[in-house]
């Protein structure tokens, strides 16, 4: 049961709720499901995660040990060949990517995973989820706040889930349009290409903070976290190597920064991937009283839309290709849902429950295009959208 | 020959320079991951040791003979060490007794074969582990009272170590042993031998008998005037505690019991929860979460469903519950979710 929120809390009045989805613009391409068959879904997926856990052993401790590892020497690798032989185009190019996918699989691979605590059971310091610090300029902290606990408790809920456009672009009809949107296409780029320093700061919500009136007297406790991370990251790429490069220096800044830069757009792409393509729901704070965990699974189904790929697709998004199984399981080990993928998806199929997914084109291509369109207000998209339908049957 | 890093004293100032550096700006777990490359005992301040040898002593007792690195301090006999090691990727958390001498190495720690954890490290020869420090209050207290020792099973091995080190210090010292069986005879035969008229020992079967009053009485030492230290399992401690406590004698006696796996059936009653950092206990109905915030507590926590991790912290001790999906968690330091797991019997907890 979501017990932490009560109706006052979501400026409701308790007792005169009423529990509407369907008030909201977007498809539904899920079946409405009773309340019976949402609990039945509900133990079922509860089942498939039993089994799951049940079966944790030696082969996942294996894989993720694996993963640190590689993460380890790969970064040692790259970074060294920039520093030995960094004004060497070729090799500068190979120590940057290889920096740029060790940080990538660092950040999403390894770090997302193990701060959801999916792999807590191993009881390792150096795995441990509430501890974990990764390369990125975001503070574990902050990320533990807004990501496992706002992200995936309200997930998709317009105005608890902040992860919702970012605080930055617009890509719903419900969500209130201001002039700002109008840069939606040129702000999701920038946000793409410094989408670390975007993550780092989301969870500080400096907006709201900064409107309260002892705001500005907070700000050094609420900021301090990230203040002391911003600190570190920028010492380590862009004073530490490149000063213990010597010579080399240029090169390995150039390394450094294209790496981050690279990691970026890349986590850019699959998290927005994961909630903005065109059949996700989003829904109504209305939702979150109340809810029984059976429902919360729903909603976690109806919010989430994966990535069609191979194994190295998989393993470069972090598993988060598999982002409606995430959302439904956070805290099993990731390496498991791909097996996992099967039995939702004809869970889904038994419900009527739309399985939103495509190929990494299509499924970015959406979020673009939501980007685009819902730059302009409301009106204006209706009328884009008739005119769209008319030159369709024209054409067809 | 194992240590953190070279120990002589003229690299003593630039090896505390490195460690500051290093803790500053380098993760623990990276600094350790390359100095265990060089050397698997090497890390940056965990004491470690490799597992130098594996003797038995007879019955399901072996001695664990262990050569720790340099961030092993001598501690005092009678202590406990926890020993973290990995089983098939798992990291599992025991405590064993110090059967050596604290200035004694390579270390030598009392096993009994009874689970998972120590019948892996009976074969673990060559394997490394990760220690504690030594800790615990079951040492000798300094005065010049005879020494009485009442132990049984695997608690005679802290037992042993206050034996040792009071036989050396010139004091008087008797041994009651409660089992179905006397163990380590030779030792203490040897003790006999050596140290005559200083040093004692008996057996009582437990088959045949019960430890109270009438048993004490028959003893054939003044045990009023000695300083007692127990070690034992809970239910020969209750019946000394009760024998002193009638002879008004508790200031003498002196215990030490491990993470007891206490019989308490399973039960939604009032258990108490010990919050290590904070020094102090609550009493929890519920979930351990609910009940901390009963008792005025604010522990961090999040979605309050079991998902979000947000609440997850160490449990040091004691068994818990888990409501959703009924497992029950016995295992000492592990992590455990607050909002989702309710206490069964006593629990520790790291917070």
């Amino acid at each position: 049961m979501n017990q932490a929120v009560r109706p006052e809390q979501l400026g409701l009045t308790p007792g005169k709720t009423k529990r509407s989805q369907l008030k909201l613009n977007t498809v539904q391409r899920s079946r409405r499901l009773s309340v019976a068959e949402t609990e039945a879904l509900g133990a079922a997926l509860e089942a498939l995660r039993a089994e799951v856990v049940a079966s944790l052993g030696a082969a996942d401790a294996a894989y993720i040990r694996k993963v640190q590892q590689g993460v380890r020497y790969g970064e040692i690798g790259s970074r060294a060949l920039l520093m030995v032989g960094g004004w060497v185009p070729p090799l500068w190019l190979l120590g940057t990517v290889g920096l740029g996918l060790s940080k990538i699989v660092e950040n999403m691979e390894l770090g997302h995973n193990v701060m959801h605590g999916q792999f807590d059971w191993l009881n390792d310091d150096s795995l441990r989820g509430s501890t974990y610090e990764w390369d990125n300029v975001c503070a574990g902290d902050n990320w533990r706040h807004s990501h496992n606990f706002m992200h995936h408790t309200y997930t998709n809920v317009v105005g608890k889930d902040r992860d919702v456009g970012y605080g930055l672009l617009r890509l719903f009809p419900e969500q209130y349009w201001v002039r700002g949107h109008l840069l939606n296409v040129p702000k999701m780029v920038a946000l793409a290409l410094w989408f670390e320093w975007a993550v780092g700061i989301h969870d500080l919500d400096l907006i709201r903070v900064l409107r309260q009136p002892d705001g500005r007297e907070r700000l050094p406790e609420v900021a301090g976290p990230f203040v002391h991370k911003i600190r570190r990251q920028l010492l380590k790429d862009y004073v530490f190597f490149p000063v213990l490069a010597g010579p080399m220096a240029v090169p390995v800044l150039a390394g450094n920064l294209v790496a981050n830069i690279m990691r970026n757009v890349w986590s850019f792409t699959v998290i927005f991937c994961g909630h903005f393509t065109q059949t996700v729901e989003v829904f109504d704070k209305s939702c979150l009283v109340n809810e029984s965990r059976s429902e919360w699974y729903v909603r976690q189904l109806r919010s989430s839309s994966n990535i069609e790929g191979g194994r190295l697709l998989h393993f470069l998004s972090g598993n988060l290709s598999h982002q409606i199984e995430h959302h439904l399981f956070p805290d099993l080990p990731a390496n498991r849902y791909g097996e996992l993928a099967v039995k939702v998806r004809a869970l889904c199929e038994q419900y009527d429950q739309q399985y939103s997914t495509g190929s990494l084109w299509r499924q970015f291509g959406e979020v673009v295009q939501r980007a685009a369109l819902y730059s302009l207000p409301n009106p204006a998209v209706h009328h884009l959208q008739q005119v769209g339908r008319w030159l369709k049957r024209k054409s067809g | 020959m194992s240590s953190a890093l070279p120990n002589a004293t003229f690299l003593a100032r630039p090896r505390k320079l490195a460690q500051s550096w290093a803790d500053r700006w380098v993760r623990p777990d990276f600094a350790d991951f390359f100095l265990s490359t060089l050397n698997p005992v090497w890390r940056l301040h965990q004491p470690a040791a490799r597992i130098v040898r594996v003797q038995s002593l007879g019955s399901d007792l072996v001695e664990l003979v262990l050569q720790p690195n340099g961030h092993f301090v001598d501690g005092e006999a009678g202590q406990f060490v926890l020993v973290k090691v990995c089983i098939e990727g798992v990291y599992h958390t025991r405590s064993y007794s110090l059967i050596s001498a604290p200035h004694e190495r390579p270390l030598r720690l009392g096993i009994k074969l009874q689970g998972r954890v120590s019948r892996f490290l009976a074969k673990a020869e060559g394997c490394v582990v990760e220690l504690s420090q030594l800790q615990g209050d079951l040492v000798l207290r300094s005065c010049a009272d005879p020494v009485l020792l009442v132990g049984a099973g695997s608690g005679l091995s802290p037992l042993l170590a206050l034996a040792a080190e009071a036989l050396q210090q010139g004091q008087s010292v008797r041994l009651v042993q409660f089992g179905r069986q006397p163990l380590h005879v030779p030792q203490l035969q040897a003790w006999l031998s050596r140290y005559g008229d200083a040093f004692g020992w008996q057996w009582l079967d437990a088959a045949e008998q019960r430890f109270d009053p009438a048993c004490l009485s028959a003893l054939p030492w003044p045990w009023q005037s000695a300083q007692t230290y127990v070690c034992a399992p809970p239910s020969l401690w209750m019946a000394v505690q009760a024998c002193w406590q009638q002879a008004g004698m508790e200031s003498r006696l002196h215990c030490e019991q491990f993470a007891a796996q206490t019989m308490a059936a399973e039960s939604t009653s009032v258990q108490p929860v010990q919050l290590l950092r904070q020094h102090r206990e609550v009493a929890v109905t519920g979930t351990l979460l609910e009940g901390l915030e009963q008792a005025g507590l604010h522990p961090a926590h999040g979605c309050r469903m079991g998902v979000c991790n947000s609440c997850s912290c160490l449990k040091r001790s004691g068994t818990v519950r888990h409501v959703l999906t009924g497992e029950i968690n016995t295992e000492p330091n592990v992590a455990i979710k607050l909002c989702v797991n309710v206490p069964v019997d006593a629990v520790q907890l790291d917070l």
